[in-house]
């Protein structure tokens, strides 16, 4: 067989380097070339051969392995989702007390949120807040879920779940 | 907004190794998980393809995976994930080959093998594969030197590029196509006989 220019570009075809059409040259040119027939015969016998060989393993195993090497990895995926959603949940409720409460500094009101750490509604003034006291003079107006309460000279927000 | 933050974190078959090696690099442990179940299965046989040995190759890919997991941060080139990881796998073959006492390698043994001449072609009906057959092509493979059955495996099973194979082994690219060259020429030679191959 005479060598051929064009044997060294099979390579790169079997590989999917080269342009579709200089591939659907390369293989008409092979149709004609010995030497480029025999490489071309070659190269698609390695690739089936490979690819034959490909099978599932247990990925599974390999992973708890890996884990047990890398404690950095160790339930970090399930924690790295929770903090995630609870980053999102203190945006939301950032951006919520902004929108209910423009002026809060302005007129001294008192803020309070479901992060008080009990779901239970409130029962007392002074549940609702630890300086205020039943004993002012001026009674509590009717809770309002989403816009509170007023208490003497202060308001209470209670966020209700939106 | 949670919405948008879930949707953001959804890792699905298009998303690409770069996307998943960013993630990865700012502690996102699904991301890396994602890039493992990817690419464990051939490197762990392009470990045994190394160490000729399914429980050190079963080894090897955990300690792969485990460096590459502690070097990710390092990694600039997000694209070339791949190749970077087999360049690691490699290393801890390598690595473990030296301890391993009754692993006895013909060093380099391949390196004034077959002549650049025209081996004959396989005979395309001699390929209907069975497990003597592939018994055959893994024997053959293993009577490569360690280094040119990496760079063929690189190229053939994994299909790396001459540049990124040259990157992961230090070679110049000329000198990794040569030693494919020469690793195929050894490979068909080896293989022709239970190929049924054909002078032209």
């Amino acid at each position: 067989m005479s060598k051929c220019g064009r044997t060294h570009l099979l390579d790169a075809m079997s590989a999917g380097e080269v342009a579709p059409a200089l591939e659907v040259e390369l293989r008409a040119h092979a149709t004609t070339c010995a030497r480029c027939h025999h490489e071309l015969s070659w190269l698609e016998t390695e690739r089936q051969l490979f690819r034959h060989r490909a099978g599932r393993d247990e990925v599974q195993a390999l992973w708890r392995g890996v884990e047990q090497r890398t404690p950095s990895l160790r339930g970090r995926g399930a924690g790295f989702n929770r903090m995630l959603v609870a980053l999102a949940a203190a945006l939301v409720m950032v951006i919520g007390l902004g929108e209910l409460t423009p002026h809060a500094s302005a007129s001294g009101e008192v803020l309070m949120s479901q992060s008080l750490g009990s779901e239970e509604p409130l029962q007392s003034v002074e549940q609702a807040s630890p300086f205020m006291s039943s004993e002012d003079p001026q009674p509590c107006s009717k809770l309002t879920p989403g816009l509170g309460f007023h208490c003497g000279s202060a308001q209470v927000n209670v966020l209700a779940s939106r | 907004m949670l919405r948008l933050l879930q949707k953001a974190q959804a890792i699905t078959p298009e998303t690409q190794d770069d996307t998943l090696v960013g993630r990865a690099q700012i502690g996102e442990t699904a991301a890396f998980r994602a890039l493992f179940e990817r690419h464990v299965v051939s490197v762990r046989r392009f470990l045994r393809d190394l160490l000729r040995d399914g429980h050190a190759a079963d080894d090897a890919t955990q300690e792969t995976f485990a460096r590459a997991h502690a070097q990710l941060p390092k990694l600039s080139e997000r694209e070339r994930f791949k190749p970077w990881l087999l360049g690691i796998a490699r290393n801890v073959a390598f690595e473990a080959r030296r301890v391993r006492v009754h692993d006895v390698y013909d060093n380099e043994s391949d390196e004034s093998d077959v002549p650049d001449a025209v081996i004959p072609s396989p005979d395309p009906e001699a390929l209907l594969l069975n497990r003597e057959l592939e018994k055959h092509f893994t024997s053959a493979l293993s009577a490569l030197s360690p280094n040119r059955r990496a760079a063929l495996l690189m190229r053939l099973d994994h299909g790396l590029s001459y540049d990124d194979i040259a990157a992961e082994l230090g070679w110049s690219i000329p000198t990794v196509k040569n030693e494919i060259h020469r690793a195929r020429l050894k490979l068909r030679s080896l293989l022709l006989p239970h190929l049924g191959g054909s002078h032209e």
